[in-house]
Order: C-alpha cells, then structure tokens, then sequence
C-alpha cells in the first residue's frame, strides 16, 4: 500500500510524569460530548485504584501516580467480540467507535470491558438519548475535523498526546521511542492503543 | 434578545476570573440560541506557553446554568442566617438598600458602611470601590494573607515575581508551601519542563501534596516551622561562606551600618542630605557607600560614641541560634537535610523559589515570609534570569488608566479595615453592603461573625449581590442577584502583558444585573448617581486611553473582536532587579527592615505559633486550597461536585487509628471556636499531628458547622502593635496575617446517630 493511502494508527500517550490528577479531562469530555450527569467517559484513577488522592507508602515517603482511564481502544477488543449487534466497531485508523443508533443496551460489552470504561446510560439522559452503552471514542468527529480530543486540548500540563502511532515523525511515535511506556492489564492480551508514560526518575539533592 | 446574542452560533474569546493563581485565563466560549454550548482553551500558536485552561474553567458552563442560581431579589423574613427568604421586586430591593444605607449614614456617619467585593465578582470596573469613594464608607480588605507581598515591597520594593517564562535557565526550584500543580494547573507546565531540562524541584510542605508529588525531593516540616528551617539555611550559607558577598555590597543593605542604642541604619550629613553609612575596611573609616572601596560586611565598629555594625553582622547574630541540629528540633526536618538544601540553595544557581500562601496563614506569617525573602538576597539570587523569589507570575507590567471621578468631585477618603478588625468591638461598620463571599471566606471564626450580625446592637444592615445562595448572602437582610461574567462587560488584564475583554455573550439570567448596575441604582438612591453616569463601555475607554503607551494602543474594537490582546512588549520577559533598582528605603535589597527594631524583628525571627495545642485540641488543622474551587467559588457546581462531592476531614493513618476513625466516617471536629461535622478520610498524605479541610466549601455544605467555625481570630500582639505604630511605619498595607492554618482541634468519630446533635 502506498504511503498517501496508509490509514492512520491512532494513539494517545498519556505522560504520568506530568498528569497531576487534576480532572480537566474528564471535565472537557463532558462539556465536549454531552455525557449524562453523574456518568464519565474519562475518570482518573489514583495509584492502583486506590481512594482519590490517596499517595501509597508511608509518610514521608510516599508516591501519588493518577492513571487518567478512559476507553482503551484495543486492537483486541473483547467489546467487539461480544457485541450482538455490530454497534461497537473499529474503525480503519483503529478508533473503537459506537454506532449509537445500533446499540440495543443489551450491555454484554459492560460485562467484557477489562477497563470499566462503559457506562450504560438510562432512557432520557445524556446527548444520545440514552438506552445505550457510551464511552469515548477518542472525539472520532473532532478528530476527523483535524482536531485533537477535547480531553487532549484540555490538558495544560501537555500531559496527553494523540496522533498516529504509524508515522514515525508522529509526537506519540516520538514519545514512545523516548521514554519508557507501559499499557493497562498488558496481560490480557488487549494490545490497547493508550499508553502510559512510566515517571521520570527523580534527582534528589 | 439584542444584536449580539441573536440566534447564530458562534465562538469568542473571553476571561475566566475567578482570583485564582493562574489568573484570567482566556476562554473560548461556544453560544448557539443564545446559550453558552462550549468552553474550551483558546489557543496561542505563537506562544503556546500561554495556552492554558483548567476543570473549573471547563466546568463554567455549568456554573452559569446551576440550577441554585438566584433568580430574584429576596428579603429576610426569619431571623439572620436562617435562610427564609420571600422574593420582592428590584425597585423594592433596591429601596430597601439604599435606604438602610441613608440611614446608616445619617445615624452613625459614612464610616459605619462596611464594604467588601471579593475578586472573583469585579475587575477593572469595580463598581463597589467606586460607591465606597463616592460616600467616603469603610472599605473592607486585606490584611489575612499579606506576608508575602509586604515582605516583597518591605526588603525588594516590590514587582519581584519571577515571570515563569523566563526560566530557561532555572537549575532550581523550592516550592515552599505552595501546592501550584493543584492549585496553578495552568501553569504548572513550566515545572515539568524545566525539569525535563534538567532543573531540580524541592517541594517543602507538611502534606504530602500533588505538587510534593511532582517534586524531585519532598522535604516534610513541621506546620508553622518555615521561618526556623529559612533561618538555618542561612545558618549553613553564612557558616560556609557560600554567600555572595559581590551582590550583598554592591546591591543589599548587608554593609550599611546599624546603630546599636536603636536600631536604625546609621546616616551621616551629607551636601545633598543625609546618606547611609558603611565602614571602609581600606580607609578604616566610616564613609557613604560610594565612597568606600572596601565596605565591611562583618564587625562591630565605634562611631561617634555610638556602637554600629554592617547588617549583615546582625543576620549573623540572628542565625547562630539556627544551627541545623536546633533547626531540626523545631521544624523535624532532619539536620542533614538542612544543609543538603541550603549548599544546593547557594550553589545550583540560577536558584527560584516560589513561596505559597502555606508559609503566611500563621499569627506570625510575616516573619516566615521575611525569612524566605533573606535566602535569594543572601546568595545574590535576585536579578539574575532564572533566579528570584515570588510566588505568582509577573511580565512586562500592563497599567490600565483609572476611572476618574465625576467632573466637580474628588475621590473621597475610604477607612481601610481588615476582616477582623471589621468584627472588632469598637468597630465603625454597622451596615454591610458585600459583593461574593467575603463573610465566609476572610473572617476566621464564624460563631464570632454570626453573633457580630445576628446582634442588633452591632448591626442594622446585611445587603449581598451574588450569583447564589453563599453562607454571605444567607446571613443578608436583601440578597441581590448578580450576573455572571458572561452576561457583562468587564476588563482586566492578564499574565504573560495581555488585556482582556470580558464581554456580554448571553444576556442575564433570570433577573440578574450586572453589579455596576446595581451599585449604580445604589448609589442613585443614595443621590450619588453622578458617579456612575458613564455607561461601562465609556469607562473602559477612559481606562484604555488612561493607561500607558502601550495599553493606548489596544483599542476596545479590537478587543471586542480579540478577546484579548498582548500589549507590544518585547518577546523575552523581563528579570525583575536586574537593573538593581530596589524600591526601598535605602535603595537596595535589604533583609534588615529598621521600622521593625522596637519590635525585635528587624531581621527575621522564628516566633512559634500562638494557638497552642493541648491535651484537649492535640491537632494542628490546615485549610489548604484544592483543584476543585477557587475560594468558594464553584462549590455549588454539578459537575465538579460529581468529582469531589463533599466536604471532608483528612487524619494520618495514625492519628485516625488512635481515635477509632475509618475512612469514610463521620467525624466531630471541635476547636476553643466551634465545631464541625463531616466526613473522615484516611490518607497516609497527612502529617500526624495535623488535620485538613479543604478550602471553599460553603457553611450549608457541612452536616454541622463548617471550616470557619473551627479558626480562629486572634491577632499577634506584634503585628497588632506594628499595624497600631502611629508612624505607620509599613502604611496600612503592613504584613499582617491570619491564622487560618494554626488553630489547635481535636477530632472525634461520631455514630450515625450522634451525626445531627
């Protein structure tokens, strides 16, 4: 295939270094994509799950890494697999989008989601109406606008990068080559397109 | 529906103002059908480091349609502060205010009308300074955080923040009490890209905070100890010669000589008038300093019967009690540390360190903000790129024109009064007019503001202009619904040398006015209507064409079609000091302040904090601000209450263990002030021995009580004398401080049934 007509392989690289937990992500996603009151597409998890803001260790020495989540974008998605109605689908560029008009709210994708990254909104809440499995889908119309994702946008520590991991000038190409990364619950096999930057190592005096 | 919020969608620049850290940050506002649809940052492509947003800014849209907005004025029809309240017209509303007010004035004098604004309901066009000037009333400010600020103006002469762009060659930066990457989201960016450059971040703080987080060493403290540990750092400079004595003779009062009997600087006759004095090691005299070829920082010199010495000798003084073995005792930051941070301090220059307002909410705050301040003057790190001390952002500096006063009139002498002096016994302020939530936010002890306003014998009057229902407008006689910013023109200016628009996109909600519109209709029931003749356009212009050259060159058109707009300065920032102008009273950098001799701390001192603990209140409680408010603004907001959705009381794991506590617990906390009941969270974050509620939350929000009922109001007996001098010395802008981070508390689990009393 020619270069000019390669699809893009998108990514996000998410730098844990510089996420501070501060939520501006989650908050965009909701301003940008009409999601339902008390529903995130985006939350930001703290540690390994643990309560919000609650650094692991022992005072003084303590670490606070927040891990932003959202939808994982895998190349493996069991999402897909066990959608009945082909309401979840990949799209060529590698996006996992939602055809909401085909989503009967049967919410088996809920159940195979490693990630927690779907909610099922009720009838009459949020911009789609409701009824139906929501989750991000990386601002699939922003992006096919030239766009960034909004939570991309959002973030004032330059902590979120988009972009396509296929072409090597690529700032997420860039990044990866760079720094150490990792990928949620590796082990299963997911192959998720987010990737989290490991944090720098710290120079005390 | 006007022209300009006809049914099109458009997007326009405007500002964010909620007085917060990162100050006005531009936002790009989506209005279809004249709603707001979007918020989101604007972008800067020319300068990307100005771009910067944040979840609060973001969460605007639904500030503006919360569902609590107050959609007409309302009357008092139960007691004070019970919240009954019956809905009246504006023209009654209106009456009843200015009424109260003729009244106040012809009873007890202008001086009797109390009036506050926060920051986050006016900007250039303040309209409640303006009706305060009109009348010659009580202006109520200042005077609960000031440490910093003083000691900038007081030791520096002022404008000393090291503007964050300019610090490419930062090798070090001590965020010392100052949670920035929660509370300055915007422009904690230049934190991780000077680190990415090599730079060292050292966070001192007594939680274990996301900016300690970020840091490259987390340097625990003992709350309230940061003048002890700023004391032994100069200890270790001074002890190992690692101070930069080119900068302290040249730039610094450290050669002036000091007159023992007391205390000020020695001045010699001179032709043109009288002239410091410093002792010349090369002609063994002393001469004016620019007479000297060699000025003696050390010794002690007779003088024409007088005994003097160079200032720094008495910093030297000062500091022998500071020893870093001492220093540990007070602050537990282990002695070695100490020293670690005070060779890195002096030697890994360009050194920045950006003090927080963690360092000042103490009775004695002024002494820990003056202890910082000694460090960069110390090892010559003011002036230089990269180095410097402030805790906010300063550029090129944009200088709006004034809003003169009425053709025929001169502005009329307020009566500054801070917070607490305002709830003094022999207070004037009997009528208060307050825009925002002032009452809540800058009076420690609530039970003592509650008395002062429920007692008729105190007070006649209570009016708030607001948004919504704040613990301030709960305790008026008639609350005023206010707009928002997007509802109004406003200006203001912004970091990084912009001025901005902040322009009417939607109109109004419900009834609300725009504030200069109230205090306009205020003051016309006041037959003081004359100020306020010009329309809010016109007096934009006049604060255009009234500003300096640069600032006459933006035009309100191109604002309004801008949004905002950067002044033409030059692209690199400017170094504050560089040019070793010092603003002070002996023209160069002084640690030495001889106004403070009679009250022993001409050099900084440690004086430990006032509110002692007991067996009865064992805890130290801090109130530090977090990323989901600014003040007690957006308290009430949906989406970020999804988030954060209340108030909670933050124990160590073992201070919380010792009291039978368990995350997620309700909890008493009881203070000599009052109490508190909400809920309990464990984290390992929180230093034991201290407790923590966050800022902002409003009264109502708390099951019982609320933080400021916790606080408390005392005053330093030094400050207060300082504050008292007849010769004012300092000017009424003298550091006075708060101790909103040191009351003494005890926290206790209650069962559910205890929860309500």
């Amino acid at each position: 295939m020619a270069e000019a007509e390669r699809a893009p392989s998108y990514a996000m690289v998410i730098d844990l270094d510089r996420c501070t937990g501060c939520w501006a992500c989650t908050v965009a996603c909701r301003e940008a994509n009409g999601v339902a009151p008390g529903f995130a597409w985006n939350v930001v998890m703290t540690g390994e799950g643990e309560a919000q803001d609650v650094p692991s260790g022992r005072y003084p020495d303590l670490d606070l890494t927040y891990f932003p989540v959202s939808c994982q974008h895998c190349e493996n998605a069991p999402c897909i697999e066990v959608c009945p109605t082909g309401a979840t689908y990949r799209r060529p560029d590698g996006i996992v989008a939602m055809d909401y008009a085909l989503c009967n709210g049967c919410r088996a994708c809920l159940a195979a989601c490693p990630y927690g990254a779907r909610s099922y909104v009720p009838p009459g809440e949020g911009a789609r109406g409701g009824g139906v499995v929501e989750k991000c889908d990386f601002c699939a119309g922003r992006v096919d606008r030239g766009l960034s994702p909004a939570c991309v946008d959002a973030c004032a520590q330059g902590a979120r990068v988009f972009g396509d991991r296929g072409d090597p000038g690529s700032g997420v190409a860039a990044l990866l080559a760079g720094r150490p990364a990792m990928r949620l619950f590796e082990e299963l096999g997911t192959s998720p397109r987010v990737h989290y930057l490991t944090k720098l190592p710290r120079r005390p005096l | 529906m006007t022209d300009a919020t006809r049914a099109v969608e458009r997007t326009q620049v405007t500002v964010c103002s909620p007085n917060c850290y990162d100050q006005n940050c531009p936002l790009a506002v989506t209005v279809r059908d004249g709603k707001i649809t979007g918020i989101a940052k604007v972008s800067f492509p020319d300068r990307p480091y100005v771009e910067r947003i944040c979840l609060k800014g973001l969460a605007r849209r639904d500030w503006v349609y919360a569902p609590d907005r107050l959609r007409e004025p309302l009357r008092r029809t139960g007691p004070r502060g019970s919240g009954e309240f019956e809905p009246i017209s504006w023209s009654e509303a209106l009456d009843a205010v200015a009424g109260a007010m003729r009244d106040g004035i012809e009873r007890h004098g202008p001086r009797s009308l109390g009036l506050l604004g926060s920051f986050g309901a006016g900007n250039a066009l303040s309209p409640w300074r303006r009706l305060a000037s009109a009348l010659g009333a009580t202006v109520i400010l200042g005077g609960i955080d000031q440490g910093i600020p003083w000691a900038d103006r007081a030791m520096l002469g002022g404008a000393s923040d090291p503007p964050y762009e300019g610090g490419e060659a930062t090798r070090l930066i001590i965020l010392w009490g100052n949670n920035m990457v929660e509370t300055a989201p915007g422009m904690s960016h230049f934190l991780f890209e000077a680190r990415e450059r090599g730079a060292r971040i050292v966070a001192i703080d007594p939680r274990f905070s996301p900016t300690a987080a970020h840091a490259d060493l987390y340097i625990p403290i003992e709350p309230g100890s940061d003048a002890a540990l700023a004391l032994s750092m100069a200890h270790v400079i001074l002890r190992e010669g690692l101070e930069d004595r080119g900068y302290l003779a040249r730039h610094s009062a450290a050669p002036l000589l000091v007159r023992e009997d007391d205390g000020r600087y020695l001045r010699l006759p001179g032709d043109a008038g009288e002239t410091f004095a410093v002792f010349d090691l090369r002609s063994g005299r002393v001469v004016p300093p620019e007479e000297a070829s060699e000025p003696a920082l050390e010794g002690t010199f007779p003088f024409q019967g007088v005994v003097v010495r160079p200032s720094l000798e008495l910093l030297r003084q000062r500091v022998q009690g500071f020893a870093p073995s001492a220093a540990s005792e007070i602050t537990r930051v282990p002695a070695e540390t100490i020293e670690r941070l005070a060779r890195a301090y002096a030697t890994e220059k360009p050194a920045v360190i950006r003090p927080g307002y963690g360092v000042e909410r103490w009775t004695n705050g002024d002494q820990s903000a003056m202890a910082i301040y000694t460090l960069p003057i110390l090892t010559g790190s003011v002036g230089v790129p990269g180095g410097g001390v402030g805790r906010s952002t300063s550029s090129w500096p944009v200088e709006l024109g004034a809003w003169p006063p009425p053709p025929g009139e001169d502005l009329r002498d307020v009566g500054y009064l801070g917070p607490m002096r305002a709830l003094d016994e022999d207070s004037p302020v009997r009528t208060w007019l307050v825009l925002g939530n002032p009452l809540q936010q800058w009076f420690p002890d609530f039970g003592h503001t509650e008395r002062v306003l429920s007692d008729p014998a105190r007070t006649d009057f209570v009016a708030c202009v607001d948004l919504f229902m704040t613990t301030s407008a709960r305790y008026a006689d008639i609350v005023l619904p206010a707009c928002s910013f997007f509802e109004k023109d406003d200006l203001l200016t912004l970091p990084f040398s912009y001025i901005g628009l902040q322009q009417k996109l939607i109109e109004p909600l419900y009834s609300s006015r725009s504030d200069f519109e109230i205090y306009r209709a205020i003051a016309e029931g006041l037959g003081v209507g004359q100020w306020f003749e010009e329309s809010p356009e016109t007096v934009m212009e006049r604060m255009l064409a009234g500003g300096d050259e640069r600032v006459r060159r933006v035009s309100l058109a191109r604002l309004r079609r801008e949004g905002v707009v950067r002044l033409e300065v030059p692209d690199e920032p400017p170094v504050p000091h560089q040019d070793g102008v010092y603003k002070t009273p002996t023209g160069r950098a002084q640690f030495y302040l001889e106004e403070l001799a009679p009250y022993g701390c001409a050099v900084a001192d440690y004086l430990p904090p006032e509110l002692p603990t007991s067996q009865e209140f064992p805890l130290r409680l801090q109130s530090a601000h977090t990323r989901f408010r600014t003040h007690s603004t957006y308290a009430n907001v949906p989406s970020l209450l999804a988030i954060d959705p209340w108030p909670l009381v933050e124990l160590s794991p073992g201070d919380a263990q010792a009291r039978g506590i368990a995350d997620g617990d309700w909890a008493l906390v009881r203070s000599a002030a009052g109490e508190a009941v909400l809920r309990a969270k464990v984290t390992p974050g929180q230093r034991q021995g201290s407790v923590r509620i966050a800022n902002g939350w409003w009264n109502a929000q708390f099951r019982r009580g609320s933080l400021q009922h916790l606080t408390a109001r005392h005053r330093s007996p030094r400050q207060e004398a300082i504050y008292q001098d007849e010769g004012r010395p300092m000017g009424w802008v003298f550091g006075t401080t708060a101790p909103f981070y040191e009351q003494a508390c005890e926290v206790r689990r209650l069962e559910e049934g205890e929860i309500d009393g």
